[in-house]
């Protein structure tokens, strides 16, 4: 386990914490990525993918569950405040700063607005395709293609780029 | 009854993590009665995988302190004071070219089956037989569940789940104790805990179960389905 963490836990640690945005918290989802492998091994098949890429999805869902349970909480204390504020810059500038590789940015930046912005408020936000569609203003089932049509495109792009799995 | 287009969109939202818990379901049963949907599935989430990667920078180590965290859960051992449980209340991938990649992959299957050896057998069933042994209390949590909790003296605890019955994967178990008159989150035990450890500071009087949302909340609205008194 020392030998996985060392290899594994920076990677780990930084999804969480460009994810969460929060120090504390992305030590909490780093500690419960590493138990959850600790006591269920079995979740891991080599065949469907590296050991890295499966402890980046975990530290992704566990940041995303973490950043729902956090909204819920700042939902019932402060009565929508943060959403319904108009003058704070919108939540997909947030997560699009948070992308730090510039192939990423740039596999990104290449996708059409509304596919971009799905994709991002989705996976980096921590929003389901029904919340991205209401954001964007946008139809569900609209919403949902789009989602599946960037993720085409990216993968072609980061493969031609080396930095997904073939 | 979803037909194939829908899943083919839904599978993208799906790795995405973005949809709910119904649709989850309805994916995973497809992906169940079509295996070639998991070839599709599989694309999405080494996209996914690429996107988490263009989150990072070069140096990401996590603080010293979370290691030891990790090791005083796995290695009673190499016990370390964990830290405080209300931090616990949130317990809740790179290809090369195609030739050299056979290879390499091929490599790191067997380094990783190898590394996964070691974590196999179950080192907290070990550290709970021990803590009882050192004198640790043992509390019934009873209700429409039965579960227990394992305290030691110095707050280390464990709760003993193996009779629970397992959660859907939307839900979590989230263990809470009552410390000097505040209730506190002790933990976030995932669906399906069969021995999870946590760590307590403080005068503990109770301890109560819930069934949360997964990922755990901070207040629970939910009635406890097992609890215990301490000393009672």
């Amino acid at each position: 386990m020392a030998r996985l963490y060392d290899r594994y836990g920076g990677a780990v640690h930084g999804v969480a914490r460009r994810l969460v945005r929060d120090d504390a918290l992305a030590e909490d989802v780093t500690q419960e990525v590493f138990l959850r492998l600790w006591r269920r091994p079995q979740r891991f098949d080599p065949s469907r993918g590296t050991l890295r890429a499966f402890l980046l999805r975990d530290a992704h869902g566990r940041s995303i569950d973490l950043i729902r349970s956090e909204e819920s909480r700042r939902a019932r204390e402060e009565h929508d405040a943060y959403r319904s504020s108009t003058e704070a810059p919108g939540p997909e500038h947030e997560v699009w700063e948070a992308v730090r590789s510039e192939k990423v940015r740039a596999a990104l930046a290449a996708l059409p607005e509304l596919e971009r912005d799905s994709v991002v408020l989705a996976y980096f936000g921590g929003l389901s395709y029904r919340e991205v569609a209401e954001r964007l203003g946008q139809p569900e089932g609209t919403t949902k293609s789009r989602i599946r049509a960037a993720m085409q495109r990216l993968r072609g792009t980061l493969m031609s780029e080396g930095v997904a799995e073939a | 009854m979803i037909d194939r287009a829908e899943i083919d969109d839904l599978l993208a939202a799906y790795a995405l993590g973005a949809v709910s818990a119904e649709e989850q379901r309805a994916v995973e049963r497809a992906l169940g009665k079509d295996p070639s949907l998991l070839a599709v599935l599989d694309e999405h989430l080494a996209t996914a995988a690429a996107l988490s990667d263009g989150l990072l920078t070069g140096d990401e180590t996590p603080p010293a302190a979370v290691w030891r965290r990790i090791e005083a859960a796995i290695d009673t051992k190499t016990a370390v004071p964990a830290r405080r449980s209300w931090r616990l209340r949130i317990l809740s991938t790179v290809a090369a070219a195609a030739i050299a990649t056979t290879a390499v992959l091929a490599v790191q299957v067997v380094l990783q089956r190898a590394e996964l050896s070691d974590l196999r057998g179950d080192p907290l069933a070990l550290a709970v037989d021990e803590a009882r042994d050192a004198g640790a209390v043992a509390l019934p949590l009873t209700g429409e569940v039965s579960a227990e909790v394992v305290l030691a003296a110095d707050g280390t605890g464990y709760l003993v789940g193996d009779a629970l019955p397992e959660l859907d994967p939307e839900q979590t178990y989230q263990l809470w104790a009552v410390v000097d008159d505040r209730v506190i989150s002790a933990g976030v035990l995932g669906p399906d805990p069969a021995i999870a450890a946590f760590h307590v500071d403080g005068d503990v009087s109770a301890f109560a179960l819930t069934v949360e949302v997964a990922g755990g909340v901070v207040v629970s609205e939910q009635a406890a389905v097992a609890a215990a008194a301490v000393g009672a």
